[in-house]
């Protein structure tokens, strides 16, 4: 008995529409007749996080300069607009939620939806800052005990702002950002509105990663502690967890697990030196990674030897988890890792440091790359972005 | 009144209610079940009718109506065995969603879709629900024909229309399975 679903109602399309979890799928259906496109909306609000692009320079002429590699699509690299307004003159310093988060010189803070190019400003870090500038190129830092010492603008770009994260899309009313700046000792956050970031008093140093969940910002120190931020109220309340035994590595990322799992992944990174100068970096690559998870009792972490289904992205983006049965042509297990060096804008040779390792066997594959600063030192370097359509 | 394999009679003594399908026949259900039925419920909620009339479900198969008389009533018993006891409750949805996925495996595109129509139209929400969402993964991943051709919808847009759509978006409608 054939059926003509132009008929249907249109909540029955939008039943069905619903139900997509893709947001390629979501596209391909609203393409199909006017029908289903007038009874499902435009941007779809349902959707859970999308599997992340890899934002890439492509070494290319300035027509092509960025591409997003989508690990789906038969791997393929495809051309990503970008208007002149946002690329000229901004530098790429973190990803959350779908918008790339961008520093100007000025300084000023640029948020850039890659999927729908709208963008979005953030109060500029200089607002409160200890950072002065004192000329174009350069900045005053007054540090807390009273010492000031100067940062090039390329220095600040790589160093100054260490992760900045966000509790939804900016275009949400309850935004809030978190930053973890001036490398990694002050964190600060600004809510939708406010014409300044915020600063938390001091509580945890070397702090190294953030992410939100529940309501709250978890943030982790080079060692594994873990301070639990509110800032939802008029002034900020953080408790510290310290997990026993000290973590080693050299970097450590906060995953939510997406099973409502808290995890820690420590990256260990191979670098060498040159011969004639011993200051001088000519390699710079991750050799391993660990994972470990909260447990909340004792509280400690507890090492883990398989992810299952799972894949993590880190990098300089906001840690993501996904299915990867979900996906295509993706790999559960494994832990899909961008550049998260602190000379990004600096001249360091060798490539970008990318890859996926497998912690079924250790093993690291490799993600297509490029030299570092191959082109242009404004170059925006890999990062790791979950296509957002709000 | 018709009475065969698919539908077993209700115990003696409950209360029944009758469903007629579109060709007639007349499906005996017991008053839970046939209340799993939005629209069957709002039947019988008008004044002054009385729970011996048969219920005309005229946009409604015989086949899709035994179906979905099938699942309701294992989705009641279902019900009744959870409560307090999350243990209990655990168990309880684990079985519904076998039940939700062993329907769903044996049915073609066709299939479904009349089930869908017809959940629709009976107004059963969960029911509704899960075949939406079996819908959602048969087209995952399939180019637009593919999905056209799924829902037998013609493509009513002009080229310039079409060429518009895929170029603001040429990434979504790469890399699909082939038809």
């Amino acid at each position: 008995m054939a059926v003509d679903w132009t008929q249907l109602p249109q909540e029955l399309l939008k039943s069905i529409a619903d139900s997509i979890k893709i947001y390629a799928d979501y596209l391909r259906f609203r393409a199909v007749c006017h029908s289903v496109r007038s009874s499902v909306p435009n941007t779809p609000r349902h959707l859970p996080p999308q599997l992340p692009w890899l934002i890439l320079p492509t070494g290319q002429s300035d027509q092509y300069k960025t591409a997003f590699f989508d690990l789906q699509i038969a791997r393929k690299l495809q051309h990503l607009e970008v208007p002149d307004a946002v690329s000229h003159w901004t530098f790429l310093c973190g990803s959350s939620h779908g918008w790339l988060v961008l520093l100007f010189q000025s300084p000023g803070v640029l948020l850039f939806n890659p999927l729908t190019r709208a963008s979005f400003h953030l109060p500029p870090f200089s607002a409160y800052s200890n950072a002065q500038i004192v000329n174009l190129f350069e900045f005053e830092i007054n540090d807390e005990m009273g010492e000031i010492y100067m940062r090039t603008f390329r220095e600040m770009l790589d160093s100054y702002i260490k992760k900045v994260v966000f509790s939804s899309s900016p275009l949400s009313n309850n935004f809030v950002a978190l930053a973890i700046i001036n490398q990694c000792d002050i964190l600060a956050y600004c809510k939708k509105g406010d014409l300044t970031w915020t600063l938390i008093p001091r509580t945890m140093f070397c702090c190294e990663d953030a992410i939100y969940y529940n309501d709250l910002f978890y943030v982790v120190d080079k060692h594994g502690a873990v301070a639990v931020c509110d800032v939802n109220g008029a002034s900020p309340i953080v408790s510290i967890i310290k997990p026993q035994l000290q973590m080693g590595g050299d970097h450590q990322y906060l995953v939510n697990s997406g099973d409502d799992e808290l995890l820690l992944v420590t990256r260990y990174v191979d670098v060498q030196y040159d011969d004639v100068d011993p200051n001088k970096i000519v390699s710079y690559k991750t050799a391993r990674f660990e994972v470990f998870r909260m447990n909340w009792s004792e509280p400690r972490w507890e090492r883990i030897r398989s992810l299952g289904d799972r894949m993590l992205f880190v990098g300089e983006n906001s840690s993501v988890s996904c299915l990867a049965s979900d996906f295509k042509g993706c790999l559960g297990n494994c832990i899909y890792f961008a550049d998260d060096s602190d000379f990004k804008y600096n001249s360091v040779n060798g490539d970008y440091d990318l890859g996926i390792f497998k912690l079924l066997d250790g093993s690291i594959e490799h993600l297509p790359s490029c030299q570092r600063n191959f082109r242009s030192r404004n170059d925006w370097p890999p990062i790791w972005v979950t296509p957002n359509p709000c | 009144m018709a009475n065969n394999g698919e539908n077993p009679s209700p115990d003696v003594g409950g209360k029944t209610v009758k469903l007629k399908a579109d060709d007639g026949e007349i499906f005996e259900v017991e008053e839970a079940v046939a209340m799993e039925l939005q629209t069957v419920k709002s039947f019988f909620d008008d004044d002054g009718v009385s729970y011996d009339t048969v219920v005309p479900l005229l946009n409604v198969s015989s086949t899709a109506l035994a179906k979905v008389i099938q699942y309701c009533r294992r989705a009641v018993e279902l019900r009744a065995k959870s409560g307090d006891d999350e243990g209990a409750n655990e168990k309880a949805r684990e079985e519904r969603e076998g039940l939700e996925a062993e329907l769903v495996r044996e049915e073609s595109d066709e299939g479904i879709k009349e089930l869908i129509l017809a959940a629709n139209y009976l107004n059963i929400k969960d029911m509704l629900s899960f075949l939406c969402r079996a819908v959602g993964d048969r087209i995952k991943n399939k180019s637009v024909e593919y999905v056209r051709r799924f829902f037998v919808l013609e493509n009513d847009f002009s080229p310039e229309e079409e060429e518009r759509t895929r170029n603001e978006v040429a990434w979504a409608f790469e890399g699909v399975d082939a038809d």
